[in-house]
């Protein structure tokens, strides 16, 4: 198991999980989303190969309303 | 402007990438839900909206807002609403850029959270740093001229200077400097922040800016689909008007009657 830092708070996951897999289950949808980790962001195209490590940073985000 | 009429139809805006018929960007900040944001795109007519970037919540029922503006085939300008130094912003560029697979972004770095002033130093180093990384950076400023010109400079593709603080609805504040930076600026002038009714649009538009940035004067109103329809009635007549040159301010009167012929003299 691993212990990350999803969006602010953390959590425990499987090892290994790869973005996709994350992104998977949190349910999100596949457009309009973008993965951050540590700082660094991970291209759609990296999501299947991109495994998480214990203690990453990740934020996953989307376009909310906004001025 | 030698023409003897212009016709607002072929008064397309040019900027970037891009050519947009409308001068209204619409901010869609602030909105009830996201019935009233496709409501008030499609009233408005704007080509161009901003969103935010935020964390994903799979418990928000008007969560992302991406499908709902792929369904009206609007240009979407993603902000870095929230940001306070240029390393924030720039990692939040990148995220837009991500998500949405554009390089568009509207940059705003702020000062401090009661003003929501545009924090001048930071601001530049994210445009700086995000024309460099190839983006079409749209810079949300302070009525500064100064500071627009360095923008610019900068190879911002807009300036957005503020008409007053985000949501305030004071209207614009330095109408003085807000024109001096549409006389001096080469890339467009969008009028950003402040707007709070019809007339502030057409105001901005009067003074030469480019195009209007109007979020919360249309998403809080009491009927946003109206204010949206006559906030974009105003920008192109505030267009309009700017285009047909206005007459010179006087001090005293000026007959529009001739005097001669006047009986009784």
């Amino acid at each position: 198991m691993l212990e990350v830092v999803l969006n602010g708070e953390v959590v425990t996951i499987e090892a290994p999980t790869s973005i996709s897999k994350l992104v998977d289950e949190l349910k999100a949808p596949t457009n309009g989303v973008a993965v951050a980790v540590n700082r660094e962001i991970v291209p759609r195209s990296k999501w299947d190969t991109f495994f998480l490590s214990d203690q990453d940073a990740i934020e996953v985000v989307t376009i909310f309303q906004g001025g | 402007m030698n023409r003897h009429y212009i016709e607002n139809d072929e008064d397309a805006l040019k900027i970037g990438p891009l050519t947009l018929s409308s001068r209204l960007i619409l901010g869609t900040g602030g909105a009830p839900s996201h019935r009233v944001i496709s409501e008030t795109i499609t009233a408005s007519g704007a080509e161009m909206v901003t969103v935010a970037i935020r964390r994903f919540d799979p418990t928000l029922r008007d969560g992302s807002i991406f499908e709902e503006l792929a369904k009206l085939s609007v240009h979407v300008l993603p902000n870095t609403a929230g940001c306070f130094g240029a390393r924030d912003a720039v990692l939040t560029a990148e995220l837009g850029r991500e998500a949405l697979q554009t390089d568009l972004v509207k940059v705003e770095v702020i000062s401090d959270q009661d003003t929501l002033l545009p924090d001048p130093l930071e601001l530049a180093r994210a445009t700086e740093e995000l024309v460099k990384r190839g983006f079409y950076v749209f810079a949300y400023t302070n009525d500064d001229p100064a500071l627009a010109s360095h923008l610019a400079n900068l190879g911002a593709t807009a300036v957005m200077p503020l008409g007053s603080p985000i949501g305030s609805g004071l209207g614009i504040l330095n109408p003085h400097n807000i024109e001096l930076i549409a006389e001096r600026i080469e890339c467009p002038v969008v009028l950003d922040a402040g707007i709070g009714c019809a007339s502030d649009a057409a105001f901005a538009m009067e003074l030469g800016c480019d195009a209007v940035l109007a979020a919360s004067a249309i998403t809080r109103a009491k009927v946003p689909k109206s204010m949206a329809r006559s906030i974009s009635m105003a920008v192109r007549a505030g267009r309009l008007s700017y285009l047909s040159g206005r007459i010179p301010r006087r001090r005293l009167a000026q007959a529009s009657t001739t005097d001669e012929g006047k009986p009784f003299t």
